[in-house]
């Protein structure tokens, strides 16, 4: 199984969006794919129409009373799981403090699920915290959306620092540009800086770029990725060449 | 404790998965359970028995609701070997081809539908490899094995026909070097339905089929086909992770349903595909169609005329089997040839009572020119196919000696083949058949002059079954660790007797029963035919000895052949040791008991 974190430092950048599209592409190519909502918030397991967890599954799973496979609940999509959110990110923080050696928990955790999916994306909260820090040993890619604006630049070279100053495992990070809006001069520029090299990142980017686009949108009314209700749509290929991309990284199917 | 992030891509794990296999998985899921659907009016009723399930998940708690997503149909024609070898290695191999209804159409589903909760969205774009048509090999519990894009025409006659790879190999090591024959053609148009829960996800889904199957009369490719309607059933398809909702469903169908269900879990004989219903439809046995013979009698039917039906259809047999015979495309279509005539010959003696006398004597004496003309190939055949057994059966370099013994073997099966088929072309054979056919027909018209002519068959098939078993007791009973082994050959053949009768009067008792009877006598009837057969290929041994001794270079092959011998003599030894334990079992209370319920003559 091959791990797929969608982290920022920052919050409302499209974490989530990327990564409901980017499974669901992973699973339209044929992959078996668990998305791990670990975000309290929920927002994946909305998109997918799952339920929280309402019976703190968390708590039990902390005690070692429940295998994590049986929270695990099928998407609409046969071979896409969800592992719902409040089998939470806070009781996670709590139970990794407490842990002696917190990534080898969470290691653990995923241990039983490993088998049955080509991939697991997790969606994560934004922010440096225990469990972020645990998802940065675990991941063999962390990619990151990042919108061109200079704050979010600034929180890339953070997350670089953060990395460098801890041991932060394996996981290749490539960020990628997101919610970019070409009527904005300084998305303009940016995003041009980045893409032909005129600009030094700390990490190489993807060379995808995910516009601004209504559709992405309209997937808190339609309960979906995008591919599903509007397939031809450009952000469903925008979505669609991001997978390639990352496909490429992280290896695989 | 620094380290600076690593670039460098990891490579690439698990080799990328068949992506054939990967659609088809999400095309056929695995049903959690299966029902009949409730036949109401006369007919099965699909849209009123989905307005009752959806009134029943409406009233659950928390209440359900339930949405149609799609429609499909399908062909499969499933093929298998003559003895049902894919069968037995516990799968099934058919081309699956959408039939009628377009895929995308399918995806799209009716204007109702959403497509965001249909498993199947988003697919519609995936490369025509896997849309189908493809082959595939699907095992009784529904896992997909593996599968191949194969065009909609004939299903490949061999495995070696496959493209070169696992697929090929894995089944070659089943079939081969059988032939794959039409097993069964079934055409199924299935609907699909989400039952949804208050978010608008999808907790359980059904699937609704219908279909009908079709068989040609023969595997050889004879005339004619018979076809039935398959029994319209609901397949209940988990969502992992929603298994309260699941027992709810379950629950509701299994009220609506007529038949109590059969679940993966619950039932191990449960086989999700569509080859047993369609299967039973046209009245063939998975697993094989030549150990088949099955007869509709009924139990009042006057003896002549039952036995024309019973001979009727294996002349039947006779014939669709003789191509293949002839063609020595696979050597079961001779092994079913011989069983059919050893079945006639075999039925002229049990029925006689009920035949014209003339007709027994006549017919008797010219099947049993048949057998004799076909047996020498037949051995032949048995034992170039005990080749790999008998080079298993001996050390590596040893069993490498064998190749001369090989190679004269098949000699012998060419020539003897070419006189087979020099019988199968005289005036004799043409004029058995014609002469038989309209014996038969006479019979069926006029009855016969014979004394239990008119006697019910039901009758006259439990006297005679009774007589033979009581044969087998008494037959057995005397034979002790000392009996020569002789009197060990006539009980298998006293055997063999007492199972044409079970089979031929099998329509006779209950099903369970004949599986039963047929069951306890079968265990018995191996261990004597295991005996008979090691004695036999000792002797034979011998025999091909002295024609393979000429040649001075085969001394090595003598050897080789010597440790056989001695072999097949320590397997001869096993069995007759076994043979008290195996009698023991069929001189059993309960099977004594069952044998006197159903045929003791009641004064
Ligand atoms: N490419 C895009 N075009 C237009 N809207 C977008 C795009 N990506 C995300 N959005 C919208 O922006 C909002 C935030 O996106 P999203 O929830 O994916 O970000 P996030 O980083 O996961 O946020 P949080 O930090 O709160 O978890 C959502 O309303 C989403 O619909
Ligand atoms: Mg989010």
């Amino acid at each position: 199984m091959r791990i797929i974190a969608s982290y920022a430092i920052k919050g409302g950048v499209g974490k989530t969006a990327t990564a409901v599209n980017l499974a669901w592409e992973a699973w339209r190519g044929g992959a078996s794919v668990l998305v791990w909502d670990m975000d309290p918030q929920g927002a994946a397991s909305f998109y997918f129409r799952v339920a929280p967890d309402a019976h703190g599954g968390a708590k039990q799973l902390v005690k070692g009373d429940t295998d994590i496979a049986s929270l695990v609940r099928g998407s609409d999509f046969d071979g896409l799981d969800v592992l719902p959110a409040d089998f939470t990110y806070r009781h996670l923080d709590l139970y990794l403090d407490a842990a002696k050696r917190p990534t080898r928990r969470l290691v653990r955790l995923l241990a039983p699920l490993a088998e049955r999916y080509d991939y697991a994306v997790l969606d994560c909260a934004p922010g440096i915290t225990l469990t972020s820090e645990s998802v940065f040993a675990l991941a063999d890619a962390l990619i990151v959306p990042t919108v061109p604006t200079t704050l979010s630049l600034r929180t890339l070279d953070q997350l670089a620092a953060h990395l460098r100053t801890h041991d932060a495992g394996g996981a290749v990070t490539r960020p990628f540009l997101s919610m970019v809006d070409r009527r904005k001069a300084l998305h303009r520029a940016l995003t041009d800086a980045i893409l032909d090299g005129g600009m030094p990142t700390p990490f190489p980017f993807l060379r995808t770029v995910v516009p601004y686009l209504s559709a992405v949108e309209r997937m808190g009314t339609q309960r979906a990725p995008v591919g599903v209700f509007a397939p031809g749509d450009p952000a469903a290929q925008a979505y669609r060449a991001l997978w390639g991309e990352v496909r490429e990284v992280v290896g695989g199917r | 404790m620094t380290k600076a992030p690593a670039q460098t891509p990891p490579a690439p794990p698990t080799p990328p998965a068949n992506p054939i296999l990967v659609a088809l998985a999400r095309t056929f899921p695995v049903p959690a359970a299966r029902y009949a659907v409730p036949v109401s009016g006369g007919g099965a009723d699909a849209d009123g028995t989905i307005a009752r399930i959806a009134l029943a998940v409406a009233a659950l708690d928390p209440p359900l609701v339930i949405a149609q997503r799609g429609r499909e149909s399908r062909r499969w024609r499933y093929v298998d070997t003559f003895d049902g070898l894919v069968h037995r290695a516990g799968g099934t191999l058919a081309v699956v081809a959408p039939a009628g209804t377009s895929r995308a159409k399918a995806g799209g589903a009716s204007g109702k539908s959403d497509p965001a909760t249909d498993g199947t969205a988003g697919r519609d774009e995936r490369d025509d490899a896997e849309a189908g048509p493809w082959l595939m090999w699907q095992a009784h519990d529904g896992r997909i094995l593996d599968a191949v894009a194969w065009p909609d025409g004939p299903p490949p006659a061999f495995a070696r026909d496959l493209p070169a790879g696992a697929f090929r190999d894995a089944l070659a090591a089943i079939t081969e070097p059988r032939r794959l024959l039409p097993l069964v053609d079934v055409t199924a148009a299935y609907r699909t339905y989400g039952i949804v829960d208050g978010e608008g996800k999808t907790v359980v889904r059904l699937r609704l089929g219908a279909g009908t199957a079709a068989v040609e009369a023969s595997p050889a490719g004879g005339s004619g086909r018979s076809s039935g309607e398959l029994a319209p059933w609901i397949d209940v398809l988990a969502v992992r992770g929603y298994d309260k909702a699941l027992a709810a469903v379950r629950d509701a169908v299994a009220r609506l349903s007529k038949s109590g269900g059969q679940g993966a879990k619950a039932d191990s004989s449960f086989v999700p595909g569509l080859v047993v219903p369609a299967l039973a439809t046209v009245g063939v046995k998975p697993g094989g169609v030549s150990g088949k013979f099955d007869v509709p009698l009924s139990a009042d039917a006057r003896a002549d005329a039952a036995s024309a039906t019973i001979f009727r259809a294996l002349l039947q047999a006779i014939r669709t089997s003789e191509p293949g015979t002839r063609a020595d495309v696979d050597p079961e279509f001779l092994h079913d040839f011989r069983v059919a005539v050893r079945r006639t010959r075999a039925g002229l003696t049990l029925l006689q009572d009920a035949l014209p006398p003339a007709v027994v004597e006549h017919f008797k004496a010219e099947f049993g020119w048949m057998g004799a003309v076909t047996g020498p190939t037949r051995d032949l055949d048995v034992y170039l196919e005990n080749m790999p057994a008998y080079r298993a059966a001996l050390p590596p370099e040893v069993g490498h000696d064998l190749g001369p013994l090989e190679a004269y073997l098949r000699t012998r099966q060419a020539n003897a083949h070419a006189e087979l088929v020099a019988a199968l072309d005289s005036p004799r054979y043409a004029a058995l058949l014609a002469d038989w056919s309209a014996a038969l027909d006479d019979i069926a018209a006029n009855g016969a002059d014979a004394p239990a002519a008119a006697e019910p068959i039901a009758e006259l098939g439990a006297r005679r079954t009774w007589r033979r078993f009581k044969r087998v007791l008494d037959d057995g009973r005397i034979i002790g660790p000392d009996t020569p082994v002789g009197a060990l050959h006539q009980l298998r053949i006293e055997a063999k007797k007492l199972r044409y009768a079970l089979e031929f009067f099998r329509r006779l008792v209950p099903p369970a029963e004949a599986d039963a009877l047929i069951g306890s006598l079968k265990g018995l009837q191996d261990n004597l035919g295991t005996l008979n057969d090691m004695g036999v290929q000792q002797g034979a041994m011998r025999a091909f000895a002295a024609d393979i001794g000429r040649r001075p270079s085969n001394s090595a092959t003598l050897l080789a052949m010597g440790w056989l011998t001695h072999d097949l003599h320590a397997r001869e030894h096993a069995c007759r040791l076994e043979f008290a334990a195996r009698f023991d079992a069929f001189d059993a209370k309960d099977n004594r008991q069952r044998y006197e319920r159903l045929f003791r003559p009641r004064r």
